[in-house]
């Protein structure tokens, strides 16, 4: 019987690959198909029979066969040893036992996530229509509707049920909540207590395609699961009627990451069923469910696990795919190490992109000009890839400066993945720009998601251990990168244009009474000079570049914000975007360069100084009231260790110390949110309050938070003359100079604005 | 990100640490002006990371060089200004 659907959901059990599709009419089905896995071994005969008869002694391998396929780095056809293994689990303990067979024998694809493989050999994808032969809930033979791609916009994506769990009143450090709530279809159940038999009841009425939660895999669900056990009631999370044991992987972990220290939370995964942590996904974050499931197509990864795992792993996928589809051997070990090198070629090559620093101050006549992809670019179009850099067989120098040869012969596994990604990229943001409107969200969510796979692709070519990484080519995709942007820089200067910042990929330029046409002729030259899009990202009304944190003269890259001509605002490293900032101080500054965003030009930009000092002035009050709300004063910051493990005291340590204290798990990589209440009291345990420990009776310290607030309005007028000492009189100008009255009835009187009382 | 060579960035701070003694050993008025010295050099780090030369001292000597050269043609162009300005007024 040939049944046609959606790929739902996938995991394998025992010798099976079990499936879940939604067919046409609406029916989620489960189907079972026979599925051994199979791994490849490279060497003398004698050792690969040795190999296969100690495997299948063990009940491990169920049989093998003698074939030919690619060799990754030399391009060379090979003969391998195809060895079938009994089942999922025995195929999850190799890179177990095959260690000690690895001086006589090489290995390939034996720790790929079967789910992956499955859908790498019969070519379909989560969420894809395929057709399958089935004979009751067998399956035969399956494979993709031919009218089904993940390249094309999917236009009648399934209805799924959603189900929301999450817990009321959670404060920031998710802990301490009032009641449960689960919402499906518009029904809400809320609970203060737990009530096991409700939530079954509750999951067994709606049974929901995917239960979408906020902290469930940190908190709801290791505490929903200690009820059950409490309660001797389990409830059906799964659809699965095998009883499989729940497998809670990966553990949660701390991990450390381009100088900070993360935590992720352990995954709980559902069969049948979909568990979407909204907290506890990045792409959920950065893209939403659009970019998750957009992922989860193209890299073929279950959307539960889709969810929870980096960009990174979705990139992989893609290129493992590739590899499979082309018949080449996925090594297991990473094997290509660097090459040896003199000091000077080390010098040369190990670089990364430019970086010219900003001209301080504010100015008008400015354009920005960025680089679209242009890393992942550089890879698809010069044909950067691990085994095509100083491949063996071609001799020409083609990478700059370091003078690499690239392979001639073939098409690398890289460039091969990124080419179809960058056009549905560029394809994506067109749509975001010019499509349906209903729809423009979406397709922006979806080339966000494409967007970081993209910038993944360029870290893990450099990656010690990425599968398909090597150093070289790293080195190569950068060479080229800082090549075309001199390349750019030039062609700017040679039209009179001034650099006044570059950042790798990104050029601010100016020039007096330019045209927009002007630019635009600009880009077109610079794109076909180095075979990159160059696109306008905008043109300034005025644009400042502000100084380093430490030294007022001292231009830093990334602190800098401006008005486009339509009127948007670009920020970076300024107060109100970073995530450790008071909501309160933010919120003051993006009032502040509200006020802003109307002006026209510089002048009107200074017009508009009084109406900021004004709003300082506001704030300003407000802190010295002590009417603010503690959670708008509440600072964010993350523990690189755990709590005991601080040498100095400062106020981030206290805070997760205190919460130990009470109890509270708190892990190296995740938030601490508290309130300053007197940063320099003698008696630490003063100086700082974490939430949830916070009272309506603590006080704060008004003078931390006023330093606060003058250093963000410092970062918006600083190119006017007004630094701290400054703002600080301006402050201070508007006090009474006798002191206030005791008691909360005395207003700070206001010489000029009598609206403020 | 597999990198074994310091960025340049690096290296000029490597660099000022190295003259520490020196600074010691001026008086404070003059302490400011080196440390201008090695701030100048700061602004032109992306050249530094494009040549890449063995000796980053001469990296930065010449970026000082620069921003030298920078503001003596601003001064003799001021000069310049000023003696005409003064001509004016004394013809």
């Amino acid at each position: 019987m040939e049944i046609r659907g959606r790929l739902f959901d996938l995991y394998p059990l025992e010798s099976s690959m079990i499936l879940w599709i939604k067919s046409e009419d609406g029916r989620l089905r489960r189907f079972e198909d026979p599925f051994r896995p199979r791994f490849y071994a490279q060497g003398k005969k004698t050792n690969l029979f040795d190999l296969f008869h100690s495997l299948s002694a063990g009940r491990r391998a169920a049989g093998y066969q003698w074939t030919r396929k690619e060799e990754l780095w030399s391009g060379d056809e090979v003969e391998v040893m195809e060895i079938e293994i009994v089942d999922s689990e025995y195929y999850a303990q190799l890179p177990r036992i095959l260690p000690q067979w690895e001086e006589r024998i090489t290995f390939y694809n034996c720790d790929i996530p079967l789910p992956q493989t499955y859908l790498y050999e019969k070519r379909i994808f989560p969420t894809g229509r395929c057709i399958a032969e089935v004979e009751g809930n067998r399956i035969f033979e399956i494979h993709p509707d031919p009218s089904e791609s993940v390249w094309i916009d999917d236009e009648d994506v399934p209805d799924l049920r959603v189900m929301e769990l999450r817990a009321l009143n959670q404060n920031g450090s998710g802990r301490g909540w009032r009641s449960l709530v689960l919402e499906c279809e518009g029904y809400r159940v809320e609970m203060e207590t737990i009530d096991v038999g409700e939530i079954e009841r509750f999951l067994k009425h709606f049974d929901p395609d995917v239960i979408l939660s906020d902290d469930g895999d940190a908190s709801l669900l290791p505490l929903l699961f200690s009820e059950e056990k409490k309660w001797k009631t389990s409830i059906s999370w799964d659809r699965e009627p095998y009883p499989l044991k729940r497998q809670i992987h990966p553990k949660g972990r701390s991990y450390f990451s381009y100088g900070r220290t993360y935590y992720r939370a352990p995954a709980h995964l559902f069969l049948g069923r979909w568990h979407i942590d909204r907290r506890n996904s990045f792409i959920y974050g950065e893209s939403g469910m659009e970019g998750v499931v957009e992922l989860a197509r193209l890299a073929k990864i279950p959307v539960q696990r889709m969810a929870r795992t980096s960009p990174g792993t979705a990139i992989t996928s893609m290129q493992l795919d590739q590899a499979f589809q082309d018949n080449i051997l996925i090594p297991w070990r990473k094997g290509e190490p660097e090459r040896f090198k003199t000091a000077w070629d080390l010098l040369v090559a190990d670089k990364g992109g430019l970086v010219f620093q900003p001209k301080l101050g504010i100015f008008e006549d400015v354009a920005e000009i960025d680089f679209a992809s242009m890393y992942p670019t550089m890879m698809a179009i010069h044909n950067i890839s691990p085994e095509t850099v100083l491949c063996g067989c071609c001799e020409n120098h083609r990478v700059p400066e370091a003078g690499y040869t690239i392979c001639e012969k073939r098409k690398g596994i890289v460039p091969k993945t990124l080419h179809p990604i960058l056009t549905r990229r560029t394809w994506l943001k067109k749509m975001a720009k010019e499509g349906d409107p209903e729809k423009r969200e979406i397709y922006n969510r979806k080339q966000t998601a494409l967007k970081w796979m993209l910038v993944t692709s360029f870290g893990y070519l450099g990656y010690r251990n990425a599968r398909f990484g090597r150093i070289e080519a790293h080195e190569a995709v950068t060479a080229f990168g800082r090549e075309s942007l001199l390349q750019a820089k030039e062609i700017c200067e040679e039209e009179g244009f001034e650099l006044l910042h570059a950042i790798t990929d990104s050029l601010w330029i100016r020039k007096k009474g330019f045209r927009e046409e002007e630019i635009l002729e600009l880009c077109q030259k610079i794109s076909e000079a180095t075979g990159i899009t160059m696109s306008l990202e905008g043109i300034y009304r005025w644009m400042a570049f502000l100084p380093s944190k430490g030294n007022p003269e001292s231009p830093v890259a990334n602190r800098y914000f401006g008005l486009f001509q339509n009127g948007k605002i670009k920020a970076r490293g300024l107060s109100f975007r970073r995530g450790d900032m008071p909501p309160l101080i933010q919120e003051a500054q993006v009032r502040m360069i509200e006020v802003l965003s109307e002006t026209k030009n510089m002048e009107d930009f200074q017009s508009k100084i009084p109406e900021i000092l004004d709003l300082l002035l506001e704030y300003g009050l407000k802190l010295k009231d002590g009417q603010t709300k503690q959670e708008d004063l509440a600072i964010g910051k993350r523990i690189s260790q755990e709590p005991n493990a601080y040498k100095v005291d400062s106020l981030t340590a206290l805070a997760a110390q205190q919460l130990e204290d009470v109890g509270i798990e708190i892990h190296p990589g995740e938030k601490v949110r508290y309130v300053i209440k007197d940063a320099e009291s003698k008696d630490k345990a003063e100086r700082v309050k974490p939430f949830p420990l916070v009272g309506p009776d603590d006080t704060y310290d008004v003078k931390k938070y006023l330093e606060m607030l003058v250093k963000a309005t410092e970062e918006i007028l600083i190119h006017f003359g007004y630094d701290m000492k400054r703002l600080r009189k301006e402050l201070k100008g508007f006090e009474e100079p006798s002191p206030p009255a005791a008691g909360r009835d005395s207003r700070v009187r206001v010489k000029r604005f009598p609206f403020f009382y | 990100m597999g990198r074994t060579v310091l960025p340049f960035s690096r290296v000029l701070e490597q660099e000022v640490q190295e003259w520490r003694k020196f600074r010691r050993g001026l008086r404070k008025e003059d302490q400011q002006f080196l440390d201008r010295l090695f701030e100048e050099a700061r602004l032109h780090v992306q050249a530094g990371v494009y040549a890449s030369r063995p000796w980053p001292f001469e990296t930065i000597l010449i970026s000082v060089l620069l921003e030298h050269e920078k503001a003596l043609v601003e001064l003799r162009s001021q000069i310049k200004i000023l003696e005409g300005q003064k001509g004016e007024g004394e013809s």
